[in-house]
C-alpha cells in the first residue's frame, strides 16, 4: 500500500500539471484543510489526492476547478472537512510526544555544541542546575507549543486570501521572535544557577540530544506505520 | 440554488449507493455516471463529502490504488451494511415517490418546467 509520504510527494509533483488558475484554486484548499491539524493524516492525503485527481481529469475536458467544486473554495473545503475522520487519540499523543522529544534534543545538542566550542576557549561550567533547566524547558516547551499553534491559525485564516500580506505575517513573526528570545535570555539570568547540580559535559551533552532525535524518528515511523 | 438540487440532496445518498452497486467506481466516473444519469446539476465536487459520509457509516469502503495508466484512484466498493442501507433507502423512496407522484401529478397542468 502508498504511503502518506508517497501520497504528499505524489501530490507535489502532480499539481505542476494543473493551469495556473487551477492551482491557485487548488492549492488554496490543499493548505486550508492541511491546516485543520486534527484530521486524520491519512484521510487528507487521500482525500486531496482524489480531488487532484478529478481536477486533472476535468482539466483535459476543458472544466475549471469553479465548475468542479463550485464558487466558494472555503464553504466547499468546510463541508468536505465537517465529513472527515479525525486523527486517533493515539496518533495525536505519540506526535505530541515525538515533537517534544525533537525540541529537547536540538535544545540538548546547542547546549553540548556551545560548551563544546567554549571549552576550547575557556574553563566552562558545564554543570546542569535542576530548577533552572526546568524553568527553560517548560519556557521553551510552551513557546513552541504557542508559535505551531499560531501559525497554523495564521495559515487557516489566511488560506483563501487574495493577496497574502506576507509583510504582515513577517513583522508580527519577527516581533513575536525577539519576545520570544528575549523571554529565554530572561530566564536564563534570572534563573541562573537555581536548584541542586549536577554534572553534565558537554560531550554527553551532544550524545543524549542525538539519542533523543533518533527516538524521536523512531516515534515518528512508528506513528506513521499505525496511521 | 435550484428547487431540483434542493431535493436530490436528501436521496444523493441512495444514488451514489446505487452507482457503487452495480460497479467499483472512483470520484471521476462516480460523478461521470451521475450526470449521464440526468443528475446534472450537482457540482461533481459534491460526491465528495458524500462518499466521504458514506465510509464514516461504513457503507462503502474505498481502496486507495495506481491504474495502469497512471492516476491514483480510490476505488469503492459496498459493504454488507451498505447493502441494507440501500435496500432500505429504496423502500423509504417507494413509499414517499408514489403518493407524491400522484399528487403532484393531479395538479400540474402546463406548469413551468
Amino acid at each position: 500500500m502508498v504511503t502518506t509520504k508517497e501520497l504528499i510527494q505524489e501530490n507535489n509533483e502532480k499539481r505542476e500539471q494543473l493551469t495556473e488558475e487551477n492551482e491557485q484554486y487548488y492549492t488554496n484548499m490543499l493548505v486550508y484543510i492541511r491546516s485543520k491539524f486534527l484530521l486524520s493524516e491519512r484521510a487528507t492525503e487521500e482525500l486531496l489526492m482524489e480531488m487532484l485527481e478529478h481536477l486533472l481529469e476535468g482539466q483535459k475536458d476543458g472544466k475549471s476547478a469553479e465548475n468542479i467544486f463550485g464558487g466558494d473554495p472555503r464553504a466547499y473545503a468546510d463541508e468536505v472537512i465537517a465529513q472527515m475522520p479525525k486523527e486517533k487519540k493515539k496518533n495525536q499523543l505519540l506526535f505530541g510526544i515525538q515533537l517534544i522529544f525533537s525540541v529537547l534534543g536540538w535544545m540538548v545538542i546547542a547546549r553540548g555544541a556551545i560548551l563544546g566550542v567554549l571549552s576550547f576557549i575557556k574553563p566552562v561550567d558545564e554543570h546542569l542546575y535542576l530548577a533552572s533547566t526546568a524553568a527553560m524547558v517548560a519556557a521553551v516547551l510552551m513557546m513552541t507549543a504557542v508559535g505551531v499553534l499560531l501559525l497554523i491559525n495564521v495559515v487557516n485564516k489566511t488560506a483563501f486570501e487574495e493577496k497574502k500580506s506576507t509583510w504582515k505575517v513577517a513583522i508580527v513573526g519577527g516581533v513575536s521572535g525577539v519576545l520570544v528570545f528575549g523571554l529565554f535570555m530572561g530566564i536564563a539570568f534570572f534563573f541562573k544557577e537555581r536548584g541542586p547540580a549536577i554534572e553534565f559535559p558537554w560531550v554527553a551533552s551532544l550524545l543524549v540530544g542525538f539519542v533523543m532525535l533518533l527516538l524521536s524518528q523512531w516515534i515518528a515511523r512508528k506513528n506513521e506505520a499505525t496511521a | 440554488m435550484s428547487v431540483r438540487s434542493e431535493l436530490l440532496k436528501g436521496i444523493l445518498d441512495g444514488c451514489v449507493l446505487a452507482v457503487i452497486e452495480k460497479e467499483t467506481v472512483y470520484g471521476y466516473e462516480l460523478s461521470a455516471k451521475l450526470q449521464q444519469l440526468g443528475l446534472d446539476d450537482v457540482s461533481e465536487g459534491t460526491i465528495y463529502p458524500v462518499l466521504l459520509r458514506l465510509q464514516k457509516n461504513n457503507w462503502i469502503t474505498g481502496e486507495m490504488r495506481a491504474s495502469e495508466s497512471g492516476p491514483r484512484r480510490k476505488y469503492y466498493t459496498l459493504t454488507e451494511e451498505g447493502k441494507e442501507a440501500l435496500a432500505f433507502i429504496r423502500s423509504e423512496w417507494g413509499k414517499l415517490a408514489m403518493p407524491v407522484n400522484a399528487l403532484l401529478k393531479g395538479e400540474t397542468d402546463g406548469g413551468d418546467d
